[in-house]
């Protein structure tokens, strides 16, 4: 499971998920709010947080699918940074 | 010779034969760059590219099988389809027989598609395969999918089929843009080839695209902002690369790729290429015009896109479907007054009148309506909207009452003020409070609904009168509505405040945002 950070994030971009309403690994992101606007921002937000670069074939919209898929490609970057 | 000499500053009177478009036929100015420039890239697509001379053949061989299926001068198609070379096909394929071409956003969903496909009427409709079904149940004209269609297209163009000879009139009608009114549902602008043909040669004198340009569109076809790219890029023999299906993540990886030279923009779009430049570790690409329209782009973005795309010049235009383009501030004059939105469009004009119809003085605020051969006749099977927008001029022919307000300086450039009404624009895209508060009270559940459009820094806010969560409301309203029109903030109150008139109180609601007022 991801950390907080990547769940403050991620949820920062939600506009259609409630507070209360969990964030499942298999969301599909696009449901609840992340509009290519979004998924661009996040992406920024994330490189920022994490201070990692995702790589050009990392973009692609199945990258930002869901939570889950996204924090794989995530820690990925993560583990080669540390 | 200047192209805008200081007699046409004003008005852009100076029409003239300079500045007739060398064919007023939609397909017309294709033929002519297929003739001129038969060997140059023409279109690109993710899947390939194809030369002028090969884009003429695809749309002969469309336009071949097309009159098979029946159709011709007047009937009209329509298309839910992705922006591909083969959607340019159709769309002068079309262009050829008279036929009229209807494309349809692909986001546009059954809430909307069902009203819109009983307004067009028409005798065919193509669609994406997962669509079929869904589309089929929606009307009771022949419904077909695209990939069985294009598999019978494509043994026409082996043939070197040619599209019969069609008497095509410059007033026959080319094109119906769907576009968001004042209504629920959305009503179509008709486009004939005399003012589409002029608009895009107006247009194309004024930024003047090259040979050697190279525009990345990344705008659907259904969207006219998106179709007048392929028609400028047509004229000035320039290659278009429709890039509408990319995601935006890779925008600039394709901008680089491609070569793009010309980037048309809305602020949003502006907004992601910005974020992935600043992140970006290679060479800026070689982007010479980011041509703006859909909203003013804010100050910081176009600082940021001169910095980061070296040398890149970006252009403000003004405009509306009604009559396409308004106003375009010449690229050479980017840098001078930063709050205009340009000039009127070259051999149009641009009046500021009050609620009398009366023109006022330069400096004074009041309706921009707009005159010239770029005037569109109409709203299609809508005589009531029509009416409103669409008005006699006294000096002959109809003008555009646009809704917007402005003012024009001594020099006759033009100040975008706002509206006075429900219309207002979000992500480049013009929607109306009426429609996005129609959509939601669609929703099972909510007995009432209000909008209150962007301001400044606040964005769009729905507020509803329901039982149900705020977040399953959005979620509902996005099955309903596109992306663009759907808000991020959703407010439950136990009773939408109402004017003496019966009306939404913005004002109120606005209050109650702001936390003054519980």
């Amino acid at each position: 499971m991801w950390d907080e950070t990547f769940e403050t994030t991620l949820r920062g971009f939600l506009p259609f998920l409630g507070e209360d309403e969990e964030l499942t690994p298999d969301t599909p992101l696009r449901d609840v709010g992340l509009d290519s606007l979004g998924t661009v921002e996040l992406l920024a937000a994330l490189e920022r947080a994490y201070d990692v670069h995702f790589q050009d074939d990392a973009l692609s919209l199945e990258t930002f699918r869901t939570p889950a898929v996204l924090w794989a490609a995530l820690s990925a970057l993560i583990h080669q940074a540390a | 010779m200047d192209p805008l000499s200081v007699g046409d500053r004003i008005t852009g009177a100076a029409a003239g034969t300079e500045n007739s478009p060398r064919s007023r036929l939609v397909h017309g100015l294709l033929a002519e760059a297929a003739a001129d420039s038969p060997d140059s890239r023409a279109v690109t697509d993710a899947s390939g590219t194809w030369t002028y001379a090969e884009t003429e053949t695809a749309a002969h061989a469309f336009a071949a099988w097309l009159s098979d299926q029946g159709l011709g001068r007047g009937d009209r198609l329509v298309v839910q389809l992705p922006t591909t070379r083969d959607l340019v096909a159709m769309f002068f394929g079309a262009a050829m027989l008279g036929v009229v071409f209807v494309p349809l956003n692909p986001g546009m969903k059954t809430f909307h598609l069902a009203p819109v496909l009983a307004n067009a009427e028409p005798s065919l409709v193509l669609v994406g395969p997962a669509a079929l079904e869904t589309v089929s149940a929606l009307t009771g004209a022949e419904v077909r999918d695209q990939d069985s269609v294009l598999a019978e297209v494509r043994k026409y163009a082996e043939t070197g089929a040619e599209a019969p000879r069609t008497p095509v009139a410059p007033d026959d009608v080319a094109v119906l843009v769907y576009t968001s009114g004042s209504t629920a549902a959305p009503k179509a602008v008709i486009c004939p080839h005399a003012q589409i043909t002029f608009a895009s040669a107006a247009i194309e004198r004024v930024i003047g695209y090259r040979p050697d340009d190279v525009v990345l569109c990344r705008f659907p076809l259904s969207w006219d902002y998106g179709l007048y790219k392929v028609l400028l890029s047509v004229i000035g023999s320039s290659e278009i690369v429709l890039a509408d299906d990319a995601s935006d993540l890779v925008l600039l990886r394709r901008i680089r790729e491609t070569g793009a030279t010309v980037v048309p923009i809305v602020p949003s779009l502006a907004a992601m290429i910005v974020r992935l430049a600043e992140r970006d570790e290679e060479p800026a690409p070689r982007v010479r015009l980011f041509t703006n329209t859909g909203a003013a782009l804010p100050q910081s973005t176009i600082d940021s896109l001169r910095t980061l795309f070296p040398g890149s010049r970006v252009v403000r235009q003004y405009g509306q479907t009604e009559c396409k383009r308004i106003t375009v501030m010449p690229p050479d004059r980017e840098r001078e007054r930063p709050d205009s939105v340009g000039l009127p469009l070259p051999g149009t004009e641009v009046l500021i009148l009050d609620e009398h119809g009366r023109p006022l003085p330069a400096g004074e605020t009041g309706e921009i309506v707009a005159v010239g051969p770029h005037v569109m006749p109409g709203y299609w099977r809508n005589p009531e909207q029509t009416d409103r927008a669409f008005r006699p001029h006294p000096a002959g022919g109809l003008r555009l009452h646009t809704g917007d307000y402005g003012r024009l300086d001594a020099d006759g450039y033009l100040y975008f003020d706002g509206r006075r009404d429900d219309m207002f624009k979000r992500k480049g895209v013009r929607m109306s409070t009426v429609e996005i508060e129609s959509a939601a009270t669609d929703i099972d559940g909510v007995r009432a609904a209000a909008v209150l459009p962007p301001d400044g820094d606040r964005d769009l806010v729905l507020f509803v009168e329901t039982h149900r969560g705020r977040h399953e409301v959005l979620r509902e309203l996005n099955a309903r509505l596109e992306a663009q029109k759907v808000p991020s903030v959703c407010h439950v109150v136990d009773a939408i405040p109402l004017t003496p008139n019966g009306k939404n109180d913005r004002k109120k609601l606005a209050e109650i945002l702001e936390g003054t007022h519980q």
